[in-house]
């Protein structure tokens, strides 16, 4: 019994579709890994920037009732001092 | 004698036909389905060339931002934060009524975690990128 050639050219197709698949199977996989570590790394700098502005911000709560903390935060939080005089002006403002 | 083998043929000769018609039908049935395997295949391959082609335009237009924006963080803000942790843990450490402040944020006393780990480096960036805090 004689092979079809239509079944060997269809099969020939259909094995070089597999192997196709599996080539841009694995160049997606690589960019959607790469696209997604890139997101971490997006995602851990905004939480630590969240983090630190929360932390900035209760700490001069904090100074609010605790001016020792007063010195640390002019020196590490940029305009401190306008910004918790703008803050007691707006307070005096409300009264 | 002869009158037996006469009537013998007949019905294994149509036998014959019909297996062989089986057989041809099978043939076109293979013949179908691998022609619809490959049409779907086909479609699934496009499907991912389509995918594969919008990532890779989204990683080129990505790569560089996320590089320079990790690159701009490191080299300003990240300094800024740790010292900024730092001198709190140190405050909480002379004065205990601002430990519950660090405690809401996990801060504990010692390294702020951000410096004790880097991330791993990220596409395009030099240096380690953002500190791991979760």
């Amino acid at each position: 019994m004689k092979n079809s050639p239509l079944t060997t050219i269809l099969l020939a197709a259909l094995a070089l579709s597999a192997v196709l698949s599996l080539v841009l199977c694995w160049f997606y996989i690589g960019n959607t890994r790469e696209l997604r570590a890139m997101e971490e790394t997006v995602g851990r700098i905004n939480y630590f920037r969240q983090l630190s502005s929360a932390l900035a911000f209760d700490a001069t709560e904090y100074s609010k009732t605790h001016p020792a903390i007063n010195p640390i935060l002019e020196a590490t939080i940029p305009n401190f001092k306008a910004i918790s005089e703008s803050a007691q002006g707006a307070k005096q403002g409300a009264k | 004698m002869t009158m037996d083998t006469l009537e013998n043929k007949a019905p294994a000769q149509s036998e014959v036909s019909e297996l062989r018609e089986q057989v041809e039908s099978l043939r076109h049935l293979i013949g179908s389905i691998l022609i619809l395997l490959v049409v779907v295949s086909g479609t699934f391959n496009i499907f991912l060339l389509r995918q594969w082609k919008t990532s890779k335009t989204q990683l080129a237009f990505q790569k560089p931002q996320v590089a320079n924006m990790v690159a701009l963080y490191q080299k300003n803000e990240q300094p800024a934060i740790e010292n900024f942790i730092k001198k709190m843990v140190d405050y909480g450490q002379t004065h205990p009524d601002f430990v519950p402040i660090l405690n809401k944020y996990q801060i504990k006393a010692g390294p702020p975690p951000s410096t004790s780990s880097p991330a791993p480096p990220i596409p395009g960036a030099s240096a380690p990128a953002a500190p791991q805090k979760k």
